[in-house]
């Protein structure tokens, strides 16, 4: 997967452009979210210049875009790390030792939830939702692949040492 | 465009609905009748008991969100609903007191005091609140048992005008709503969800930054203090403030206010729409709500300054009016000249034409009726016999069914009208063409886009009436009843060739065919015709600026032969509607301040009606029978010598003028030059007698707006220093000029304008204040108790010496005032000149600035939200240009100016 951030140039407009050519014919309203999706995944988040050519195209006002990018957990207006590390906190995890995952990770990379580091590598966040395998507590969700039972060791050197663009 | 389903809530004025359907109910065993599909809610309160409620808001769609106005309702059984959005059915049974009632709604109130600060000491809207009435009537428990720790956000501005304090928010939605809905802007977004819920521009942006116009209605609805008006903030507890009902003094929209005044100081604190039932509904623009700052700026005039040595230098008011009533002796007839003003009352501008022609004898008295322009030829008034906007503003929402409007940004020139005109478009799908050299606002709802060549709006209209009448879709029935001049206009008409049209115009010969026959057919199609042989209404709209221009009076006729060929006029949701730009440019011309013009439209050449003045006025000499000097020609005048002395009132055409050099050099070469105004503008500094006068707040009369609606101004506050009321100076200046004193108040001078000008005959003050009035009751206050506290009023609309005590809302809906309209052919080609220079762009006025900006530009407010320079000439966001002047611009004013370079 190719990741850029968006900077308004001709390979972004082209890009966003084939994208919204994938919805012709329907539905702008119900075409929205499934767009988003595809933004959020080509950028790691929904560009302002983005939004401001599909309000434009589609007839959308802004602040319904700006509405459904901040309600949904899938989008985010900022831009997201290279690397996600989602941490379950569930009971299951909790029990297991999950906060101690989290300090970890977050102490090594020296960042707080929903921060990014500053070179861009790394998201970490609290899982959202639960990932029903339990029986891997505690675990962590590392771009979209689930990982566990894990140590707080373990977690620190994944993001100590996993190289940018890893999947 | 969806269309709107939901039945909509509130009485449905003067729309056409043939047969409603009543319903009856109990409402805490009250007995209740109301249209069916009225919300609970509304039956409630029509009742007299009110339900608390946070998210509903009159006109709005119901929302549902604050879960407060729960109330217990038995049909078949018995069961709890919210009243904002349940409709009443027949013999349904309504409780809103009982226990399980109660319960309901103080579980809702207690939900939302969870995170809201409650910091009422230091919260402006404190007082108003509805969240601290809902509060005491629910009785809401002081151990809060959903108590956690609060969330907290500190203040925030989302532009200079508005700031947001987060935590007092209670998610209602009314902004984002309102915003949406009733402004068309949606500049306010949701964001995030659940607790973490809030309000903000989309992506976090300075409003500025986004389609917001600023109107502050999105802080005027909000029931807590979360949205705040900066220009309020801090300065103000809200039951010190006595609110005064009057009519706005910037455009012709002629909106219904309220001024807030601070019982103690006397200064206004804001201004609020506040009142049902107004033209305006509950809506202000920017204007409106944060024009008022100039009321009280450092530079008001406070007394009489007298040029002495060269020097202006403040006197006395009884040295100044011996100074001015004895100069003024030494002039007669055509040496003198007077400029009325376009925002001064009717009263005032009665008086003053009394002064210049029934005391000094001359008829060379105009006003600035836009873009420092005097008044024109009038072609409305040759083609129907009055030049006034046809019909109501109420009437062309709820009744049309296409719009065209053209060469107008009415998103600046009258944006409340804008913004009711997007409303009904969205909600009730009006076919909405807009004709206009650049994108304005409205375009982008608009159905068809007419992009045209400036200048070419003759060519445009008159190529559409042609294309009408080749079709065959013409009412045939409707022109052999009531119009003339039928067969000449079909004979110019040959002249006007599609392809001609289309390269003349620009716009394409497909394009001009599809807007001729949606707006021909009311967007019915060439099928759609009625029983009458009519197809149903459609209307023209456009800023009366448009045809102030040399040769505009050709717009006038091409929007008269549309809507005579279609026989849309004199019938609910038609007309051609030129709007007056200033709040009271209709009233300056009913009152006669034209050259060619006597009170009530009435022609100078007209012996009887001269005749009849002169009776009422106790002349002993006749009036002049010739026409004056138009404003543009008194220029001239003075320049040729024959105009000595002039006489200036509430106008700067010193800056206004589309020539401001060549007008201030002639104004300072005149041997006196008396100007009556709240500022020392550019034309005051030239003038030999500066007499200060009161802003609108500071007196009492009437303005006519630009649908003909006469309502009542009211003093809000003590004038400032020596200040006196235009209609108090001019009465002084008469009794010292020999002529009695003629008038104690201002109803005095309205009750001899209803005697002399036919339209205004039957108007009294008491009939303005009554009529049309409408009582609504909001809960309680509480520092107040539940009370009726609202009277919104209407005004009546001339001729107002009709059965119907509100006047008359369409214009010669039983027959034009000659008998019979006349179409006035207009030979192809006839483009109205721009003027000697090269033009390379149109630009348009500012939202936030009006005039030259002698009142907008000392509201610290307004200048702050204005930040485009010079080279902006893109209104599409409402905003446009305002204020300029010098080299750059020739025709400076209202509405459209050109740009020579940039």
């Amino acid at each position: 997967m190719v990741r850029e951030t968006w900077n308004g140039t001709q390979e972004d407009l082209r890009k966003l452009g084939a994208m919204m050519q994938r919805f012709e014919g329907r539905d702008p309203m119900e075409s929205l979210i499934p767009l988003l999706h595809y933004v959020q995944d080509e950028y790691r988040y929904i560009p302002e210049g983005a939004a401001e050519i599909i309000s434009d195209c589609w007839h959308i006002p802004m602040t319904d875009i700006f509405g459904v990018v901040t309600f949904y957990a899938d989008f985010t207006a900022e831009p997201l790390g290279r690397n996600r590390m989602s941490i379950c906190e569930g009971a299951a995890c909790y029990f297991m030792g999950a906060t101690d995952l989290a300090a970890a990770a977050l102490d090594a990379l020296n960042i707080q939830y929903n921060e990014t580091t500053p070179d861009g590598a790394w998201t970490v966040s609290r899982a959202d939702f639960c990932y029903g395998a339990c029986h891997l507590a505690p675990l962590v969700e590392v771009n979209h692949k689930i990982r566990g039972p894990l140590t707080a060791e373990q977690v620190a050197e994944t993001v100590r040492h996993s190289p940018a663009n890893e999947h | 465009m969806e269309a709107n389903t939901l039945p909509l809530p509130g009485a449905q004025v003067m729309s056409q609905q043939t047969e409603i359907e009543m319903v009856n109910l109990t409402i805490d065993d009250k007995p209740v009748t109301v249209p069916k599909g009225t919300f609970v809610l509304y039956a409630a309160q029509q009742a007299g008991i009110a339900i608390p409620n946070f998210c509903q808001y009159p006109d709005l769609r119901p929302f549902g969100a604050c879960r407060t106005c729960m109330v217990e309702i038995v049909t078949k059984r018995s069961s709890m609903d919210i009243s904002c959005s349940t409709p009443v059915s027949e013999g349904m049974k309504v409780y809103t007191k009982s226990q399980k009632v109660v319960e309901a709604q103080r579980f809702a109130v207690e939900a939302l005091l969870v995170d809201h600060p409650v910091d009422c000491p230091i919260c402006d809207k404190s007082g108003e609140c509805d969240l601290q009435n809902h509060a005491y009537t629910t009785r809401v428990r002081v151990n809060n048992p959903l108590a956690r720790p609060k969330m907290s956000w500190e203040y925030e501005t989302l532009s200079e005008s508005v700031m947001i304090k987060r935590d007092r928010c209670v998610l209602c939605g009314r902004c984002v709503r309102v915003c949406d809905e009733l402004v068309g802007s949606t500049a306010l977004a949701w964001a995030r969800r659940g607790y973490a819920s809030y309000i903000d521009a989309a992506f976090g942006e300075d409003l500025k930054q986004s389609p917001c116009v600023s109107c502050g209605l999105c802080i005027e609805v909000c029931p807590v203090g979360a949205l705040l008006n900066t220009s309020y903030h801090d300065t103000a507890r809200a039951w010190f403030l006595k609110r005064v009902d009057t009519i706005c003094t910037f455009c012709g929209v002629g909106c219904n206010m309220q001024i807030h005044v601070e019982e103690g100081s006397g200064r206004i604190k804001r201004i609020m729409a506040d009142s049902e039932k107004g033209v305006n509904g509950q809506q202000l623009c920017a204007r409106g709500f944060f024009g008022y700052e100039f009321v009280q700026e450092e530079d008001r005039l406070t007394e009489p300054l007298v040029r002495k040595n060269g020097e202006l230098v403040p006197t006395t008011w009884r040295e100044a009016f011996g100074i001015v009533a004895e100069r003024l002796s030494g002039y007669h007839g055509s040496q003198f000249a007077g400029i009325a003003g376009a925002h001064n009352t009717n009263e005032e501008n009665y008086l003053f034409g009394k002064l210049v022609r029934g005391v000094m004898g001359s008829n060379n008295l105009d006003h600035d009726a836009g873009a420092g322009r005097g008044v024109r030829a009038l072609g409305l008034r040759e083609v129907f016999g009055s030049d006034a906007a046809m019909n109501s503003f109420v009437d062309i929402f709820e009744n049309s069914r296409a719009v065209l409007i053209i060469g107008s940004n009415l998103s600046a020139s009258h944006p409340v009208f804008s913004y009711r005109l997007q409303t009904a478009v969205r909600r009730r799908g009006i076919k909405l063409i807009v004709a206009s050299p650049t994108p304005v606002p409205l375009s982008q709802i608009a159905e068809l886009n007419l992009q045209y060549r400036e200048g070419a709006e003759a060519d445009l209209l008159n190529g559409m009436a042609a294309i009408i009448a080749q079709r065959g879709i013409a009412a045939e029935g409707f022109l052999r009843d009531r119009v003339d001049g039928v067969g000449e206009w079909s004979d110019a008409a040959q002249g006007y060739s599609l392809e001609a049209v289309a390269s003349s115009t620009g716009v394409p010969a497909e394009m001009l065919e599809r807007a001729a026959i949606l707006w021909a057919t009311g967007g019915a199609g060439e099928e759609g015709r009625g029983e009458e042989g009519l197809f149903p209404p459609a209307a023209i709209v456009y800023s009366n600026a448009l045809s102030l221009r040399d040769g505009g009076e050709r717009i006038d006729y091409g929007a008269a032969a549309l809507a005579l060929l279609t026989g849309n006029v004199g019938r609910p949701g038609a007309g051609v509607n030129s709007l007056k730009v200033a709040n009271n440019g209709q009233g300056a011309l009913d009152m006669g301040c034209a050259p060619f013009l006597l009170p009530g439209e009435l022609s100078v050449e007209d012996a009887g009606a001269r005749e009849r003045l002169q009776q009422v006025w106790g002349l002993d000499r006749q009036l002049e029978p010739e026409p004056g000097l138009s404003l543009e020609e008194m220029t001239r005048g003075v320049e040729r010598g024959q105009i000595r002395a002039m006489y200036v009132m509430g106008s700067n055409p010193a800056e206004a003028s589309p020539n401001p050099g060549r007008t201030r050099d002639a104004l300072s070469r005149l041997q006196f030059l008396v100007v009556q105004d709240m500022f020392l503008t550019p034309t005051a500094q030239l003038a030999d007698v500066v007499l200060p006068a009161c802003s609108w707040a500071e007196k009492d009369g009437t303005f006519t707006n630009a649908e003909r609606r006469i309502q009542r101004v009211n003093k809000a506050l003590n004038s400032v220093g020596q200040s006196l009321p235009d209609w108090t100076i001019l009465t002084q200046l008469l009794e010292r000029m020999g002529y009695g004193r003629l008038y104690r108040r201002s109803e005095d001078i309205l009750d001899e304008i209803a005697s002399v000008v036919p339209k205004y005959a039957g108007i009294t003050p008491l009939r303005l204040e009554r009529e049309g009035t409408v009582v609504r009751q909001r809960p309680g206050k509480v520092y107040r108790n539940p009370s009726v506290d609202q009277i919104g009023r209407l005004g009546v609309q001339w001729p107002a010496d009709t059965e119907d005590p509100s006047g008359t809302g369409v214009l010669y809906a039983d027959g034009f005032p000659d008998g019979r309209a006349r179409l006035i052919p207009v030979p192809f080609g006839t483009r109205a000149p721009l003027g000697d220079g090269v033009y390379k762009s149109t630009i348009y006025t500012s939202l936030y600035h009006q005039g030259t900006g002698t009142m907008t530009g000392r509201c610290p407010t307004l200048v702050s939200l204005h930040e485009h320079g010079a080279a902006d000439s893109s209104p599409e966001r409402g905003r446009g240009v305002g204020m300029l002047t010098g080299p750059l611009l020739r025709q400076s004013g209202y509405s459209t100016g050109q740009l020579t370079d940039i």
